[in-house]
């Protein structure tokens, strides 16, 4: 009986493990995505900011575990962040497992820069396997590469494939399958100095830390993998520099013996492989020529980002406006058939409202993220980086940083999202901690509110001034986040200043499948793994206003208000939903803080909406509403603000602007800092900082409005 | 007079084409240079600037880079050829 069953399910093979490695802009993650379908996932480890594309596909019947490790130039790591690839390749990664082939992405119209990773990859003793891309247009400009003979000089198979037509996959899984067959890749032989050195460390070393470890930690002078092996070993520390020094003594003058060993070994192994044309001006050149030109190209860029800021409002607007509409739809359809209690009420604006609040983002971020993959896929990006580079260089950031602060004037989450282009982790972190102060579109609901209610030319004003205060809003956050930057670089994310080598890759005409797979990837970073902590952040704010629900007599708030509203009589409901709100814990917690917010020039009401916003800055207007007992529609709030026993003053209204310019009053913001930079300490102290900036600033505003308009 | 033969990147004007003689430094800045293949023999063409002169918009063998000035200006060249 016992091998029958075996025979009708044979073992599960063992998945053949493989990573891919290449330098930026040459396929790889085309080649990861047409390998791998959409079934992908990315794994995060702990300490670091690099994420890890993991995929499983299955060829003739054999299960391979693809790993996506980040494109480099090299394997020398200044960071943790860049040590993963070596730890991984090596086997002494905390997680992973060593992989048992390495696919090596190179592209043809480059070989010797490209190549350069892989002659590093040549030396960590795993079978590899170099895929060509852009065979295509090497041929096309000329060139012609010889695969047998690169073959044969690098000691591993060379295969060709297009990943966007998908030609030549199937080659290549056949020939990852026969990875036990391939010959041994051929390493260079390093001088005799440096293998006396390695021999000299590794005594001192635990005895399996590989050869290339400690090149690596002798090459990199204060990189990390000198710094892995001293914490270890603290030994190591004058042992590295004592072998450093001898190596300096035999003419291996670190740090650049290193690359020019090796490029000289390259051209070496690449005499009779290429046939290489004379470099002409491509049109790439000649289309370079005219976008980043400093007139036409600064032209041409003020067109492109004006397009893009615009279409995400124009067409994301409608679309978030559909969405309210049908999330409200739904809260009323369930408060009026459901029958009342906590739960409805929680379903109805705790719920509906908490998953409708994570939704309404997705319209913006998907075509946001669109417009920056066609831009990317293009080889745009790269130019508009380079032509607004020299102005964020003087704030501490590099021109990489330009799109994802632009796009946070939209809203800061998609904008956080696409910090993942900054390869450096200070300046990617500066972006990220600053992208909030810029102001976003759900800012603008409180600017009108407050804009209509103080300063409209009916109050006396120049018709002039709310466009003013409007323009002053925007510009307190166009100038506060490049200073921000500034201070971070100076103090908390001090350090040498990264090297800003910025590839401009050819112009191309975008895939629409790698366009199509970006735009996923943002959506489901947003929804699959920041849309849970949002939503229960949102239902917490819900029970916080909601409870406690009986009066001091003992009668119910709920019951009251859904009685009163039963008979018609809504104001008087409304009068009651108000004091409601005002004993709750929220209202109790606005109340008790209302001394902290007198020197801005709040009551009790803006106090309590001010913290009540905090899941959300456009919840301050219906919170608003509700506090003085309005239907939510802003005419009718603008009335109640003016009107109140004490109206809003200009100044105080100022002061409630600013803070909300300058304030992180935003869930969804903080909880993809979060997820982005793998730690909850990065949004606390966004929180902290900008609820510190917003406090001060407010303070200023009201007492500069109490000065102007008494 | 002529021109001496000698320059650093940062100095190259647009359209000329020159060959590195080496490149300053023992920090890892100018290991990553090295990682790029800028060393000692590689042709550099200064393609154009972006506004306010930086960064500076360069050919690199057959691949075209942003590099800014101050990086560029570690970056000695001669030139006429090398080889």
């Amino acid at each position: 009986m016992i091998p029958l069953v075996a025979k009708a399910f044979p073992a599960p093979l063992k998945p053949i493990t493989l990573a891919l490695v290449g330098n930026p802009n040459v396929g790889k993650t085309t080649l990861f995505n047409s390998l791998s379908g959409l079934r992908q996932h990315t794994a995060n480890y702990p300490g670091v900011t690099v994420e890890i594309k993991k995929a499983s596909v299955l060829h003739k019947g054999v299960p391979i575990d693809l790993l996506d490790l980040p494109g480099a130039y090299s394997l020398a790591a200044r960071s943790p962040d860049e040590l993963i690839p070596t730890q991984i390749l090596l086997g002494l990664h905390c997680v992973e497992c060593r992989p048992d082939v390495v696919v090596a992405v190179v592209d043809a119209t480059n070989l010797e820069r490209n190549l350069y990773l892989v002659h590093q990859v040549l030396e960590v003793d795993l079978p590899l396997i170099i895929c060509l891309t852009m065979v295509d247009m090497a041929e096309a400009a000329g060139a012609t590469i010889r695969c047998d003979l690169l073959a044969e000089r690098m000691g591993c198979p060379v295969v060709w494939v297009h990943p966007v037509k998908g030609v030549g996959i199937d080659i290549l899984l056949d020939t990852i399958l026969g990875y036990q067959k391939t010959p041994k890749p051929k390493p260079m032989d390093w001088p005799l100095a440096l293998v006396k050195e390695t021999e000299q460390v590794k005594t001192l070393c635990k005895k399996e830390t590989p050869d290339f470890m400690i090149r690596r930690a002798l090459f990199d002078t204060d990189g990390e993998a000198a710094k892995d092996l001293i914490l270890e070993k603290p030994l190591l520390a004058s042992a590295l520099a004592k072998a450093r020094k001898g190596l300096a003594d035999s003419g291996f003058l670190l740090p650049q013996a290193e690359s020019i060993q090796r490029y000289e070994d390259i051209r070496k192994r690449l005499v009779g492989v290429q046939e290489l044309p004379k470099a002409g001006v491509s049109w790439t050149d000649r289309l370079d020529a005219w976008l980043t030109h400093p007139v036409s190209g600064t032209l041409f860029f003020l067109l492109a980002m004006f397009l893009v800021f615009e279409s995400v409002f124009l067409l994301a607007t409608p679309i978030m406006n559909w969405l309210s509409a049908i999330h409200e739809m739904l809260g009323d359809w369930v408060l009026t058939t459901l029958p009342e209690g906590p739960f409805t009420d929680l379903l109805a604006h705790g719920i509906i409202q908490g998953v409708g609040g994570v939704l309404v983002f997705l319209p913006q971020i998907c075509i946001l993220f669109t417009l920056l993959a066609i831009l990317e896929d293009t080889g745009y990006m790269a130019r508009a980086a380079f032509l607004v580079d020299h102005l964020m260089a003087r704030c501490g950031l590099s021109g990489k940083s330009f799109i994802p602060l632009l796009s946070s004037l939209a809203c800061a989450v998609p904008g956080i999202l696409s910090t993942r282009v900054i390869e450096d982790r200070r300046d990617r972190l500066a972006t990220i901690l600053v992208a909030p102060l810029m102001s976003c579109s759900a800012r603008l609901p409180v600017y009108t509110l407050v804009v209509a209610a103080c300063f409209a030319p009916e109050l006396g004003h120049s018709p002039w001034l709310g466009g003013v205060m409007l323009f002053a809003m925007y510009m307190l956050g166009l100038i506060l986040a490049p200073l921000v930057a500034l201070v971070l670089k100076r103090t908390l994310l001090h350090g040498p200043a990264p090297l800003f080598v910025l590839e401009l890759p050819r112009y191309q005409i975008p895939n629409w499948k790698s366009v199509l797979h970006k735009v996923m990837d943002a959506g489901w970073s947003f929804v699959g793994r920041a849309g849970s902590t949002i939503l229960a952040a949102m239902v917490l704010i819900w029970a916080l206003l909601y409870f406690p629900t009986n009066d001091l007599k003992g009668g119910s708030y709920p019951k009251r208000v859904n009685l009163l509203k039963q008979e018609g009589k809504g104001e008087e409901a409304l009068h009651w939903q108000a004091i409601w709100r005002e004993q709750s814990y929220l209202g109790i917690a606005g109340k008790a803080m209302e001394p902290v917010f007198r020197p801005l020039g709040w009551d009790w009401r803006l106090s309590v909406a001010a913290i009540a916003s905090f899941p959300a800055r456009e919840v301050v207007v219906g919170t608003l509403a509700q506090l003085y007992a309005q239907e939510e529609e802003e005419d009718n709030i603008v009335k109640a603000l003016q009107a109140t026993d004490s109206p809003l003053t200009p100044a105080a209204g100022l002061s409630l602007m600013v803070f909300f310019a300058l304030c992180c009053q935003c869930v969804s913001t903080l909880v993809v800092i979060g997820r982005e930079t793998n730690s909850w300490f990065w949004p606390l102290f966004t929180f902290t900082y900008m609820t510190i900036l917003a406090y001060a600033g407010a303070w200023v505003a009201f007492q500069l409005g109490t000065w102007i308009w008494g | 007079m002529t021109p001496s033969n000698f320059c650093s990147l940062d100095q190259l004007r647009p359209g000329e084409i020159a060959w590195v003689t080496h490149v300053d430094g023992t920090d890892d800045l100018s290991q990553r240079l090295g990682d790029l293949g800028l060393q000692r023999g590689v042709e550099i063409e200064l393609l154009g600037r972006a506004p306010w002169g930086d960064p500076l918009r360069l050919r690199v063998g057959n691949w075209r880079l942003g590099l800014r000035r101050q990086e560029a200006a570690r970056i000695h060249l001669q030139k006429t050829s090398i080889h």
